[in-house]
């Protein structure tokens, strides 16, 4: 009976049997005929494979070392064959930010550094009066802490909460909702640091001409301020009848009634432009169970597959024709040389 | 007498000597690993000195992973998968391995070991000509070693059948 396998017995033979499985197989060649058969056919097929000599070489040491110190050509030069993708791949990234130019040029949209630019401060070089205001939304991960880190934030910019509600229904996501005032010249400030506190999604700006409004608020101001010394000293002057004293008290009575209204505005007007009026809203991350957001992520795996498939067939009638005349020029040559030179 | 793989940490650090020693003890190792595959005349002398070009441009990389031989052979292998390639673009009739003028007598045993399968056949070669373990072979091929042991089993089976019809 055969307790070693015939391919065992080869590799006993070529002497790739571990030391425990090598004696066995040595003892049962010595006790098996079959297994003796074989093994002596193996040894007979190595020694007519071995009569298969081939010359001797006579190529030398020196002449190899030779070659080597000749140098190789140019174009067996193995850096050259690394560095040529990493051209094609730099060409490439020309042609990219080149497409998204032109494409955004095509749609009138305002490309980055234009729409980045600063809004002016509450008087510009030219003497108008803006009243800045801003929104900003933001979603974070870490609910409670954005709204402590906040906090800090607007103190630190000596900025105060106009108006703060947070709307925390059961099972639902929370809500932060704000208007904050905060001094003109740390708008900017205040707005990059509260865009740390979680993923942008929605960042706007504008900034309200007011110039002829004050003007005009300052005009009136003076104007009813005038009218109301005017008649306080016809009051004082006058002794007419007391139907004429009482008109002209109901008179004085409206315009400081203007006048009160109009600093009011004054007032308003005032803090408009010395505080700009930032509109935040932090929203808390949506925590969804797991089949939703895996059915989500599957979702946005199809949108994004599907936006990466319209990028690449944009890319491809952007530069296709440029490029399919490159591969043209250089097809030929890189052929050849691919042909003549690869080992 | 100094390891093969002391002589390459050697001629790692730049030492000719080195080189030209194992040049000696594998010149005629790799000559007979090309000159049994490739039929072009001249081309095994060719591709035997690329083989030690190619050891001496990567010396500086050389680490003692593996022994001296199968890094040799792996660069052979290399060469000569590149050489087919090549081959097969200009001449695909060419049949293998290659038939050496001299030595008729190992005729029979050229024309059966090419009717075998050419992985088998490599197998074999290797194993019988450039004595190389299973695992060397193994790594060459990227198969498992078992593989190796089953199908060069077979391989020698094959042979033996072939050689017995001839």
């Amino acid at each position: 009976m055969h307790t070693i396998q015939p391919d065992e017995l080869m590799a006993y033979l070529d002497g790739e049997l571990p030391a425990e499985r090598a004696t066995f197989a040595a003892s049962h060649l010595g006790t098996c005929a079959e297994c003796q058969r074989l093994a002596a056919d193996l040894r007979d097929l190595s020694d007519r494979m071995a009569a298969w000599q081939v010359e001797v070489s006579v190529l030398r040491a020196p002449e190899v070392e030779q070659k080597i110190a000749t140098g190789r050509p140019w174009y067996m030069w193995k850096p050259l064959w690394v560095m040529t993708p990493v051209l094609l791949l730099v060409a490439f990234l020309q042609f990219a930010p080149r497409y998204e130019r032109a494409r955004v040029v095509r749609l009138g949209l305002p490309t980055a550094p234009q729409a980045k630019g600063r809004m002016p401060k509450t008087m510009n070089s030219v003497g108008e009066l803006i009243a800045h205001s801003a929104n900003l939304s933001l979603i974070a991960g870490n609910f409670d802490q954005a709204r402590d880190a906040m906090q800090d934030i607007l103190k630190r910019h000596h900025a105060y909460i106009a108006y703060l509600t947070i709307n925390a229904e059961a099972s639902s996501t929370r809500t932060l909702d704000a208007t904050i005032r905060t001094p003109d010249s740390q708008l900017d400030a205040t707005i990059r640091e509260l865009k740390s506190l979680g993923r942008v999604l929605q960042e706007g700006r504008s900034g309200e001409e007011v110039t002829l409004q004050s003007i005009d608020l300052d005009a009136r101001l003076a104007n009813a301020r005038n009218t109301e010394q005017r008649l306080t000293e016809l009051l004082k002057r006058r002794t007419d009848k007391l139907s004429d004293v009482l008109d002209v008290e109901n008179q004085i009575s409206t315009t400081r009634g203007q006048i009160e209204q109009m600093e009011a505005e004054r007032k308003s007007l005032d803090t408009r432009i010395q505080y700009a009026k930032l509109d935040l809203r932090i929203t808390e991350v949506y925590r969804s169970p797991t089949d939703s957001r895996l059915r989500n992520a599957a979702m946005e795996g199809w949108r994004s597959l599907g936006d990466s498939l319209i990028a690449v067939a944009a890319f491809v009638l952007f530069d296709g024709p440029l490029i399919l005349l490159w591969c043209a020029i250089l097809f030929f040559p890189a052929r050849y040389a691919w042909r003549r030179f690869r080992r | 007498m100094a390891s093969d793989e002391a002589l390459m940490l050697d001629l790692r650090r730049g030492s000719r000597d080195a080189f030209e020693e194992l040049f000696a003890r594998y010149r005629d190792a790799i000559y007979g690993f090309f000159r049994r595959r490739i039929p072009a005349d001249g081309r095994a002398e060719d591709l035997t000195q690329e083989t030690f070009l190619a050891v001496l441009a990567a010396a500086h990389r050389y680490e003692p992973r593996a022994t001296v031989r199968s890094y040799l052979f792996g660069i052979a292998f290399h060469l000569l998968s590149s050489e087919r390639r090549k081959q097969e673009r200009e001449a695909p009739a060419i049949a293998e391995p290659a038939a050496t003028p001299v030595l008729d007598e190992s005729l029979w045993l050229r024309e059966a070991l090419s009717k075998l399968d050419a992985t088998e056949r490599e197998m074999l070669m290797l194993r019988e000509y450039e004595q190389l373990s299973y695992g060397e072979i193994a790594a060459l091929l990227k198969i498992p070693v078992n593989t190796v042991r089953s199908r060069l089993f077979r391989a020698r089976m094959a042979l033996k059948a072939l050689l017995q019809e001839a």
